[in-house]
Formats: C-alpha cells, sequence, structure tokens
C-alpha cells in the first residue's frame, strides 16, 4: 500500500516537474530519443514482420475451412490495429527500452552520481527522470503505429506472394475495414496508455532501486515485471471500455 | 558516445518514419473520408429489414464497390433509414433500386444498386424510392415450414 502512494506520488512529481536548465534537459531528452526510439526502430519492424507472417498463416489456417481464406486481408488489419500491434510491440518495447531505463538510473544511484547530483544541489526528478519519462512517452507510440503498418504490409506480400490472391485494391480495401471509432481509437489509446505504463514502472523502479550489483538487476527484472503486469490489466480494460 | 549532429539527424529520420506510418494508418483507414465528402455526394433508403448491414459496408453497382453505407438509424414508421455516400463519378439514374444483398453464405451485408433506365441523375440528399429488404434465411425457412405444415393438415 506505501510503496502503491510512493508510486503515485513519484509519478505526479515527475509529471509537473519543470526543468531548471533547459540546455541540459534537451541534451538528456535528445539522447533517450535515440537510445529508446530510433535504436529501438528495427527490432520492433523485425518482430512487425516475423508478427505479420506467423499470423498471415494462422489467421489463413482457420479462414480457409469455412470457405473464407480471402478475408484475410480484412481479418489481419482488424487483429494489428486492435490488438497485437499495442501489446507485442509494448512487450518488445518494455524488454527493451523500459529495461535501458531501469538499469542506467540504477546503475547511476550504485555509482554515486546521483548522490553528487544531490549534494551539487541540482534537482533530480526534472534532470534525470523527466527525459527519461518524456522520452517513452514520445517515441512509443509511434513505434506502435510501425509496427501496425509494418504488419499490413507483411499482411499484404503473404497474400500476394504466398498464397497468390488477387490483390487489386487490397489497400484501397482497407477503407472498408480500419474503421476509426474501434481500430484507430483503440490503437492510439492503447499506445498512449501503455506508454505512460512503462515510463513510469521503469523510471520508478530504476530510481529507487538499492544501492549495490543485485540492485541493479532487481530493478530491471522490477520494471519489465510491474510494466507487463500494467499493460496487460490495462488492455484489459481499454478492450472492455471500447468493445 | 552518439555525436550531437547524427543524434539529430536520427531522432529526424525517426519521426519521419512515425509520421509516414500515422498518415499511412489515417488515410487509409475510413477516418480521411470524413475529410473527403466533397469527392462524394449523399444518398438515402429505407428498409424493412436490413439484417447485418453495418456502417462501413460497401455499396456495390455490377458488383463494383462504389459507396459505403454511412450511418443507420430508425425513422418514425419503424424503418431503417440507410445513409450512404457515392463516388462522385458515378451517376446514379432516378428510377434506380437498391437491395442488402448477403455476400456468401457466411459474409457480411451490402447494398447492392441496380441501375434504372431514366436519363435524369439521383442529385445528393435524394432518395431511392425502390428498395427491397434483406434475405433472412430463418424468415425464409420458417415460412417455408409453415406452408408445408399447412398444406399436410389440409390434405
Amino acid at each position: 500500500m506505501m510503496n502503491i502512494i510512493k508510486y503515485i506520488n513519484f509519478t505526479i512529481s515527475t509529471l509537473t516537474a519543470a526543468p531548471s536548465s533547459w540546455k541540459l534537459f534537451l541534451k538528456t531528452l535528445g539522447r533517450q530519443l535515440v537510445l529508446l526510439g530510433s535504436d529501438s526502430l528495427w527490432l520492433i519492424v523485425i518482430a512487425a514482420v516475423f508478427t505479420g507472417m506467423v499470423f498471415s498463416i494462422q489467421a489463413f489456417l482457420s479462414l480457409d475451412k469455412f470457405g473464407a481464406g480471402i478475408s484475410l486481408g480484412e481479418y489481419l488489419p482488424i487483429t494489428m490495429y486492435r490488438e497485437l500491434g499495442p501489446i507485442i510491440a509494448g512487450l518488445v518495447y518494455t524488454g527493451r527500452s523500459g529495461s535501458f531505463v531501469a538499469t542506467e538510473i540504477a546503475a547511476m544511484k550504485s555509482n554515486g552520481q546521483i548522490d553528487c547530483m544531490d549534494i551539487m544541489g541540482m534537482n533530480l526528478i526534472p534532470n534525470i527522470i523527466l527525459p527519461r519519462f518524456l522520452a517513452v512517452i514520445l517515441t512509443f507510440p509511434g513505434l506502435v503505429m510501425i509496427f501496425n503498418v509494418v504488419g499490413i504490409i507483411v499482411c499484404f506480400f503473404m497474400a500476394k506472394f504466398h498464397y497468390h490472391f488477387p490483390t487489386v485494391g487490397f489497400f484501397e480495401n482497407l477503407k472498408y475495414v480500419i474503421d476509426y471509432k474501434l481500430e484507430l481509437t483503440m490503437t492510439v489509446s492503447k499506445a498512449i496508455v501503455f506508454s505512460f505504463a512503462i515510463a513510469s514502472c521503469s523510471t520508478y523502479h530504476g530510481f529507487y532501486a538499492k544501492i549495490n550489483a543485485e540492485g541493479v538487476g532487481k530493478a530491471a527484472t522490477a520494471a519489465v515485471v510491474w510494466a507487463t503486469f500494467s499493460m496487460l490489466v490495462l488492455d484489459f480494460v481499454i478492450t472492455g471500455l471500447l468493445a | 558516445m552518439v555525436r550531437p549532429r547524427g543524434e539529430l539527424f536520427r531522432i529526424t529520420m525517426f519521426f519521419a518514419v512515425v509520421f509516414l506510418a500515422v498518415t499511412f494508418s489515417f488515410s487509409f483507414s475510413n477516418w480521411g473520408s470524413i475529410f473527403r465528402h466533397s469527392n462524394t455526394y449523399e444518398l438515402h433508403a429505407f428498409f424493412e429489414e436490413i439484417g447485418n448491414l453495418r456502417i462501413g459496408s460497401p455499396v456495390k453497382l455490377s458488383g463494383v464497390v462504389v459507396g459505403k453505407v454511412e450511418k443507420i438509424s430508425l425513422n418514425s414508421d419503424y424503418q431503417a433509414e440507410v445513409l450512404f455516400r457515392i463516388k462522385n463519378e458515378v451517376k446514379i439514374p432516378s428510377d434506380s433500386s437498391i437491395k442488402v444483398v448477403t455476400q456468401g453464405i457466411i459474409g457480411g451485408n451490402y447494398l447492392s444498386l441496380t441501375p434504372g433506365v431514366s436519363e435524369q441523375a439521383l442529385r445528393s440528399h435524394a432518395t431511392i424510392e425502390r428498395s427491397h429488404s434483406a434475405f433472412i434465411m430463418e424468415n425464409f425457412i420458417n415460412k417455408a415450414i409453415s406452408e408445408f405444415g399447412s398444406k399436410g393438415s389440409n390434405k
């Protein structure tokens, strides 16, 4: 119970913090955007390519039993936008970038860097936590959108070259498949909510890590476990609310 | 250590890719159609039964998609009022008829237009008077069973 209050207090103080030195803040934010965003891009694209291919095969197996194999191009984009995009990109991103944020902050703490900054009178939350928090919020929703689009393009190639379906008007047909009220609202709201979950869990567990080697490892584990857990619960809540 | 100039380039490239993905998603969804109303015109039709017709279901003419359903509501006579949009380049004769058709045995429903012979084309916000409701398999089976049953009892 105390931990939940501490977590909420930490998240609120991060979100309301104002950076004292904008130059330092922007420099850290820029570096974090590269490390968490563009460096994760290849992993997200690979995850999307393989998820798209596997899911096309699996979906075709089930659809073909009812003679509806040709509906693959209508079925996969819906699944991508509603569920697979946010949740798989979220799990991959937590494993790669969430653990990175937690470990970096915990290592700074165990090296004594955070204590030095504190003694120098530097405000810790706006200068260390806020740029990392913002970097996660700015990069994750974009990566989810990239995941969805790559998944659909892979589905198009699977339909065209593997199953030899007529794919004329495949993208034109998406207009009748992707309904903005369900698919786009769901994918965007899940991406934004998940990004807050990943950002708050990883910064919180990194900041409150124990000052030893084990503490760093435990911080990374706790960040991944709690971010994954909260994402799965929030996924159910958002799906229930929007469906 | 990442050099600052390379850093800025990589951030710009990342957000450029994100922008492309967002544009793709929004332009290929029916969200885009909200801003593209100028390319389409609106027509209405009333049906006794629309079956599984949904918002976003296609409107076809000779099997070619020419528009889509935008709004479904109930009027004061308990009829389903369907509002759909047709591409500007497709002109529909004023005596055309429209019906709700089922796509395959398990597929969804769509609207099928049968063009008339009139030289006058329907204008925006017009209503198609001749409409045929959806074919509901259960109703047909019930009717067949009751008719068959009544014939059997007459003998």
